[in-house]
């Protein structure tokens, strides 16, 4: 008990988030030129948007494949529940819980430790110090592109995660003769409602927010060499899981109950 | 002018600057000079803002930095270029990229005006054969020279340049020297150089100011410090055996 107090206490976790909540408020400022800022925000959206495509596109596909072929082993062995369930099963886990909290599970790999490793490197080589003493807002300059970039086009990648989640199971469940074109059709379009999508793309919205923002806070506070770098980045990593995990169920408790 | 006044910043309970106070005259090289860990570079990045003193003030021709707020000091550090250590260079520009991005951010040049500035900076600094070079591939005095040119893109006001020659060789040390030099006679700056390279206090120090401990022991031309009487000053102007045989001989 003393040693995970004497560890709490070295966490400094109210420190920490005051200290997160002085960045957004330093962030969310009006940008010295929109110009620039419009340039940076499309440069964000191709490198964390554009470059996690083909991440993002594989593993839909398999996850796909493999969430269907589940489901479908499960009711082909019993004669009770029909075929057409192998479908709706699956569009309801993609839409709900793969596409959406597993995708920023990822993401939050790729994005957030690109985003505090990038920081962190500017940090402990001065550029951000560079950027004070020239007068510009370094959070807002450097940061605000990054979270709105992120917030922008994760939607995107989140639809196209369903798309081609649907796509690999119907691929693998419909053309190896498990289920039939019409059952899995049949299965995929029933009881479907738009506030399930509404419901995926708030989940969506806030993880790119708190991936964004904890990678930038972690980067944006390096201190010392290369060594704490890869350290802020590893705790990027870390601390934006845990509150895609606490967000997802915070979520879902208040827009499914 | 700057003007700073009882300057005082600790850490942990250790006071790295004790009661500072000196004034930097514009059209002057002023050298800040003392060992490693002496506090030169904590006292410049209060200077600068980047460190908030625990008390005293920063005047810039009589406006108080250190008490204003926010927006305020981001207009006077537009006024402000500064060359770091290790340049500070934007990794995913390229030299002339570098040289703009002020103008970018605070100017309202034309595209043809931007680029002549450019043109005439990295001309200024003898880079004029490499703009479309990244920092990673050019060598240490190119990037100490491509952040000087950085640093007057905007003509500033203030100039201050932390160890501007540390890690490079003899020749270019000197040359970096003659053009922070040149630069502050031709636009009339108030620049501060921290250094603790004796060559470059004999070459351009017009005013010097030696830190011992965090304090300010001695305050003097640059000529006149092979003169000084301070035992810590004396041991550190001739601790090299070179300055030594040269403190004999005459």
């Amino acid at each position: 008990m003393k040693l995970f107090l004497r560890k709490f206490k070295r966490l400094n976790i109210f420190e920490q988030i005051g200290q997160y909540f002085l960045l957004l408020k330093k962030t969310f400022n009006r940008p010295v030129k929109f110009a620039i800022f419009r340039k940076q925000m499309v440069h964000e959206i191709d490198q964390i948007g554009i470059g996690s495509l083909p991440l993002v596109g594989i593993i839909s596909v398999f996850m796909g494949a493999v969430i269907s072929l589940q489901f479908a082993a499960d009711i082909m062995s019993t004669q009770l529940i029909p075929k057409y369930t192998v479908g709706y099963a699956s569009r309801q886990s993609i839409i709900y819980e793969f596409s959406t909290t597993v995708v920023a599970l990822i993401l939050a790999g790729k994005v957030g430790s690109s985003i505090a490793s990038e920081l962190g490197s500017m940090r402990i080589t001065e550029q951000i110090d560079a950027l004070e003493i020239m007068g510009i807002n370094s959070a807002s300059f450097l940061i605000l592109p990054k979270i709105l970039g992120f917030m922008f086009i994760n939607p995107f990648l989140v639809l196209l995660s369903m798309i081609m989640g649907i796509s690999g199971a119907y691929v693998t469940v419909v053309s190896t003769g498990m289920i039939s074109n019409e059952d899995f059709m049949y299965g995929v379009q029933m009881d479907f409602e738009t506030f399930d999508l509404v419901y995926a793309m708030v989940k969506t919205v806030v993880f790119s927010f708190l991936i964004s923002s904890i990678s930038s806070f972690m980067g944006y506070h390096t201190e010392g060499g290369s060594l704490e770098v890869g350290k802020a980045s590893t705790r990027a990593v870390v601390y934006s899981i845990f509150s895609i995990l606490a967000a997802n169920l915070i979520i879902t408790y208040l827009m499914l109950l | 002018m700057i003007e700073i006044k009882n300057i005082v910043k600790g850490f942990e309970g250790r006071d790295v600057i004790k009661d500072v106070s000196a004034v930097f005259e514009s059209g002057k090289v002023n050298m800040v000079i003392g060992r490693s860990g002496s506090g030169k570079t904590v006292l410049l990045k209060c200077i600068v803002g980047l460190i908030q003193p625990d008390s005293g003030s920063v005047l810039y021709d009589g406006r108080n930095f250190t008490s204003s707020p926010e927006n305020e000091k981001m207009l006077v550090r537009r006024e402000i270029g500064k060359v770091f250590q290790m340049g500070a260079l934007f990794d995913s520009m390229t030299v002339a990229e570098n040289v703009r991005f002020p103008l970018d951010m605070f100017s309202n040049m034309t595209e043809s005006e931007k680029k002549d500035r450019v043109e005439f900076c990295l001309e200024k600094v003898n880079l004029s054969h490499a703009p479309n070079l990244y920092p990673a591939e050019i060598s240490g005095g190119m990037k100490k020279r491509t952040a000087i040119a950085r640093a007057i893109s905007l003509n500033p006001k203030y100039l201050f340049c932390d160890e501007p020659n540390s890690g490079l060789d003899p020749e270019t040390s000197i040359l970096i020297d003659n053009l922070v030099h040149d630069l502050t006679h031709e636009f009339n700056m108030t620049t501060v150089i921290i250094s603790h390279d004796m060559n470059s206090v004999f070459e351009i120090g017009e005013n010097v100011m030696f830190l011992y401990q965090g304090e300010k022991v001695w305050e003097g031309k640059g000529r006149e410090i092979a003169q000084a009487d301070h035992p810590a000053l004396k041991e550190f102007v001739f601790a090299s055996a070179l300055m030594k045989k040269l403190h004999n001989i005459s």
